[in-house]
């Protein structure tokens, strides 16, 4: 969480001391070789048709909507059942589980991609990828803080961590029931370094920003999910948010793909986590909070 | 315990070793140890004393003493001492330093003889046809090679960023020197890392040798008396470091008169003040520097701004006494800091170092120096407020040391340096806290690490007939991890597995090894000569950074039983040719590096705040090759060098790149300095500096992928590309104010631009995603300095 902050800090000194500047500007890059398999998918505890986006990578500059893989054969795999996923109708590239499917804390999932020809050599690849739910933890309740010096909405977790195992949360956020966090790269995460078998007294965990137009009224129903991960999927989106943020030479690695889950060389992440959820009904800036608590 | 009595075996050997060694070097020089200097026992008889500075007492380093008669000669030492043994006679003693004149001393040698000897530094006449130009070929005669020496004068005179006059700034523009990114204070020498630079100031290590986030370098110019830059041939008696050595000297101050000088600069202020305590007795020096950007600050109509802080300063002092002609006794210290303050955050960080010598004169030919240092590093990050998610990070780093270090001047052709060292190294790696009143934060502490490292080393330098001088010696290194720690287990794909716990003092891992050092030189003529050079070096601590810049977080990490100690051989072999009565030195040096043991990082590593750290290093090999010219001209209207240097960096590092060999991140291929000063009269000088260097290594995108609408780069190969090539123009013209009779100081105006013709080097390029059509990427270039002009005005009274 500090290196979130820091993201913050160090722009803003480097900006003011010296009149850095930046142009777009035209590049000439490599070959870009074969195109690959992009899988992605979050399969919650939720009972519902959850859903996996197959796609394929495509020359950096390519400037247009990416391609999506049509008619794979899609299974996934608790060990002792396997359910096969159908394709959406209307969108090409959608694979959905049955409506009544929910994924369940402590299992381990296999996931299948059969009858795919991603790089058009005539030949059908299979891939894999296998994962575990974790557990999470109810969030007890929320609050919701305009904080001015930020100009933005601080959305503040309260919970009890247990203390046996190192435990990965994600963030997300709705607001009035819709999905708020709704790209990867807006997602919050955490480990539990500075909370492990602690109570959770109100760290910032998810945030609206002003700035981007990103605004909580009064009476608006925000409703934080927070959900168990695998260590590999948060090691995954944190680097997901390195490659994609600003790079900045002071702190910045080198740039490295992403490690995903994903076997025979394809891109992307299969995960399945259990979510809990606790809502509050914002009231306006300086007035107390109505705690209401909805636990998955 | 078992483990305890290993290492105080090995301590045994060590030290076995050593002397063995020495009575090697004995028997091989075919002369008698235990009597130095005795009477009697040779009818040699000696010459020795300092070599210093006429106007101002300050020591000379590297100034020479040349007996006519017999063709030989010395150098002084660190501390301006030299000794000479000859047979009875005649001679005329010739002392020089560059940009001294030379003193001629005719003396009858019947017994050993004390000689202080001052020099006048040659004042700025136009018209002067340098004469005594004899000796000016050291450069040629002295065995060592990949040895940069620039003096704080040489320095001044190069234009600089915002008219702050840069000590390692100027070492960036010496040929197999490169800069780590734009306007950074971090330096790679030969393709390594900053942090396999050794900086010592005072022989105190300089853990973080930049201020305001790498712009700047902790060094004050108007403190410093003598830089010297070794790229290869690192001396015995230093190590820990693969790729260089930068030995920083301070001045010991005036002890003639009380002096000052100072500048006020675009954004910092100097004042040094300096002088005799009791006059050549005693003296001090204290100098200071602040920077006053934000002194404007409160005008600022933002109140963010108006409460913000944005400042470094540093103070450097030191006293000298000499209690009699054979014990001296200089303290030294160092002080500085950033401090930078918005209203939400908080950082400070900075150096300190202080250094005690003792040098001692057993004997006109056993000269010694005993050194206790310490030196500390630290930062501390956190909020400003008071709010419950209020948080303090803090980090630091700490060593202690003591050496002992002897040169024994056995005779004109032989001369044997030994000593001993010990030094304790503490880092707490970072420790971040909740600190508001109602704290949502527990604490998270990466243990303190500790560690020993220790040295022995002998060197003997031998004058076989006239033309072939040897170097040879050898450091022997110990490093010992010392408890209480926690030393974490990990398989092999660096998952943890387990962890052990050792009390406190338990030494738990320890690594010897010897580092063999071996130099010849060839006089081909007076003007000519072949150098060849082996050095091997081992490094038992280094910094977790895998960012092109660096900064101020960037902890250091020891050896450990997880991480090997690095280890590099170097090869060199250089060609040196003077023309021009000397005023033209051009040389010609190749270099091989094998390097083992090198550290690389995991893709996207966790490198701070992180127990399991070592878990992130992944280790391998490299190497580096290239070839180094250098054209310089030290004397007359016109000086300064031309350097061109031609190189290859690359690692080999499993888990990284796929295993592949890949580029190292400071490999720049083609890499061209020059630096001119011209003195268009008396008063007036013009400076210009040009550089260009092949575009740093970079890891570019060939495709792109989407997940949840997120488009995300897909990369080829580690630095697999590079940035555009760098390269960059400075002017700087300096004033002299008239010296007026009545009038107790002078002063100068210096008047500098940075990037004369505005190039936009990248700093960074960044892939971005349209914010209109979110379907479109593209390449955004940072760069950090346009055209900067800066006015300094500089004074000395």
């Amino acid at each position: 969480m500090t290196m979130k902050y820091l993201k913050y800090f160090f722009p803003a000194v480097l900006a003011a001391l010296f009149s850095a500047c930046t142009e777009r500007v035209e590049i000439d890059l490599k070959e870009a070789g074969e195109p690959k398999l992009v899988v992605f998918a979050e399969i919650t505890n939720e009972r519902k048709a959850h859903a996996l986006y197959l796609s394929r990578s495509v020359p950096y500059f390519y400037n247009q909507e990416g391609p999506v893989v049509a008619g794979a054969t899609v299974r996934i795999s608790d060990g002792t059942n396997t359910t096969q996923l159908t394709e959406d109708i209307t969108q090409p590239g959608v694979y959905l589980t049955p409506e009544d499917f929910a994924g369940i804390p402590g299992f381990t999932y296999r996931l299948t991609i059969e009858d795919v020809d991603v790089n058009d050599d005539g030949i059908a690849e299979t891939y894999s990828a296998e994962t575990e739910m974790k557990n999470t933890v109810p969030v007890e309740h929320i609050t919701v803080i305009y904080n001015s010096r930020w100009d933005g909405w601080e959305v503040k977790l309260y919970a009890l961590e247990p203390g046996e195992t190192t435990d990965y949360y994600l963030f997300k956020v709705y607001k009035n029931g819709v999905l708020y966090t709704d790209t990867i790269d807006n997602y919050w995460t955490t480990d539990d370094k500075f909370f492990n078998g602690n109570k959770i007294d109100g760290p910032i965990v998810q945030y609206f920003d002003e700035e981007k137009g990103e605004i909580v009224n009064p009476g608006d129903m925000v409703t934080l999910e927070m959900a168990g991960i695998t260590k590999e999927y948060y090691e995954f989106i944190n680097a997901l948010q390195q490659e994609v943020n600003e790079k900045i030479p002071l702190f910045s690695g080198p740039a490295a793909n992403l490690k995903g889950n994903i076997s025979n060389g394809a891109l992307g992440f299969f995960a399945v986590m259990p979510t809990s959820r606790g809502s509050t009904v914002y009231r306006g800036e300086g007035l107390p909070q109505a705690v209401t608590v909805t636990n998955n | 315990m078992a483990q305890r009595q290993i290492s105080t075996n090995q301590h045994t050997t060590m030290f076995r070793k050593l002397l063995f060694l020495l009575a090697f070097c004995q028997s091989s020089a075919g002369i008698t140890f235990a009597s130095p200097g005795e009477d009697g026992r040779s009818e040699r008889k000696i010459i020795s004393g300092h070599i210093k500075d006429a106007e101002n007492g300050e020591t000379l380093i590297g100034a020479t003493l040349f007996v006519e008669e017999q063709g030989v000669g010395t150098a002084s030492n660190e501390y301006g001492f030299y000794s000479i043994s000859l047979l009875p006679g005649s001679y005329t003693l010739s002392y020089s330093f560059i940009g001294y004149q030379v003193v001629e001393k005719k003396i009858d040698l019947t017994e050993n003889t004390v000689l202080e000897i001052e020099l006048t530094p040659e004042s700025k006449k136009l018209q002067e046809v340098v004469i005594a130009a004899e000796k000016k070929n050291k450069n040629i005669t002295r065995v060592e090679m990949g040895v940069e020496k620039l003096q704080p004068k040489v320095i001044k005179s190069i234009p600089a960023l915002m008219g702050e006059v840069d000590l390692i700034k100027a070492i960036q523009l010496l040929p197999g020197v490169q800069t780590t990114s734009e306007g950074g204070s971090g330096f790679s020498v030969r393709g390594g890392t900053p942090d396999q630079n050794l900086i010592l100031l005072d022989e105190a290590t300089v853990y973080n040798a930049s201020h305001l986030m790498g712009f700047f370098s902790v060094f004050n110019n108007d403190a410093v008396n003598d830089l010297k830059l070794y790229k290869g041939d690192v001396p015995a008696q230093y190590g820990g470091r693969l790729s260089s050595l930068l030995d920083v000297r301070m001045k010991d101050g005036n002890s003639k008169k009380i002096t000052g000088a100072g500048g006020i600069g675009s954004i910092s202020s100097r004042l040094t003040l300096e002088g005799p305590i009791v006059k050549d007795r005693t003296t001090f020096l204290f100098s200071g520097r602040r920077t006053y950007l934000d002194l404007f600050l409160p005008l600022s109509g933002d109140e963010d701004v108006k409460d913000s802080k944005l400042y470094f300063y540093d103070a450097n002092m030191k006293f000298s006494h000499r209690f009699n002609e054979n014990n001296r006794l200089f303290v030294s210290g160092y002080l500085g800091r950033d401090v930078m303050k918005s209203p939400d955050f908080r950082m400070g960080f900075g150096n300190q170092t202080f250094t005690v010598r003792w040098n001692h004169i057993f004997s006109p030919k056993l000269f010694m120096n005993l050194t206790t240092v310490w030196s500390r590093y630290d930062y501390e990050l956190g909020t400003s407020d008071d709010r419950p998610e209020s948080w303090l990070w803090e980090s630091d780093l700490q060593d202690v040391g003591l050496k002992a270090d002897f040169s024994y001047f056995i005779q004109p052709e032989h001369s044997l340096q030994f000593g001993l060292q010990s030094f304790y190294h503490g880092f707490n790696p970072g420790s971040a806290k909740g600190i508001g009143s109602q704290t949502v934060f527990s604490e998270y502490t990466v243990e303190k690490n500790q560690s020993l490292e220790h040295a022995g080393y002998v060197s003997h330098q031998l004058k076989i007939g006239e033309k072939l001088v040897v170097k040879y010696g050898v450091r022997a290194s110990l490093f010992q991890n010392m408890g209480e720690a926690t030393v974490y287990h990990f398989d092999d794909n660096f998952e943890l597995t387990d962890s052990t716990t050792f009390a406190a003092g338990d030494i738990y891992k320890s690594y010897f090894g010897l580092e063999p050092r071996i130099g010849l030189n060839l006089m081909l003529s007076e003007h000519a000569s072949v150098k060849f050079n082996y050095n091997r070096s081992r490094q038992y601590i280094q910094q977790a950074s895998n960012s092109t810049a660096g900064s101020p977080l960037d902890v250091w990490f020891p050896a450990s039983p997880n991480i090997k100690p690095q280890v590099a051989d170097q090869y060199a072999m250089g060609y040196f040719r003077n023309f021009g009565n000397d005023v033209f030195q051009a040389s010609v040096e190749a270099y091989y590096k094998d390097m083992r043991n090198t550290i690389d990082f995991a893709d996207h590593a966790e490198l701070l705040l992180n127990k399991q750290m070592e878990g992130e290093v992944r280790v391998g090999n490299s190497k580096a090759y290239g070839v180094e010219f250098l054209l310089k001209k030290t004397e007359g209207r016109l000086t300064g060098w031309l350097g061109y240097t031609l190189s290859r960096a690359e690692r080999t590092v499993p888990g990284i790149n796929e295993g592949k060999t890949y580029v190292a991140p400071f490999d720049k291929p083609h890499d061209i300095s020059s630096v001119l000063n011209y003195d268009l009269s008396r008063r007036v000088s013009f400076s210009a500096n040009w550089l260009y260097a092949s575009g740093q290594p970079v890891t570019l995108p060939v495709q792109r992928y989407e997940i949840n609408g997120t488009i995300i780069p897909l990369y080829s190969e580690r630095n697999g590309a590079r940035y555009d090539d760098y390269h960059r123009l400075d002017l700087s013209l300096t004033l002299r104010g008239r010296n007026k009779r009545n009038r107790p100081w002078s002063g100068e105006w210096v008047f500098s631009a940075y990037n004369v013709y505005n190039r936009k080097n990248t700093w960074v390029l960044n892939f971005k995603q349209d914010e209109e059509d979110p379907r479109e990427t593209y390449a955004e270039k940072t760069y950090l300095f346009p055209i900067v002009p800066s006015v300094t005005y500089n004074f000395k009274f």
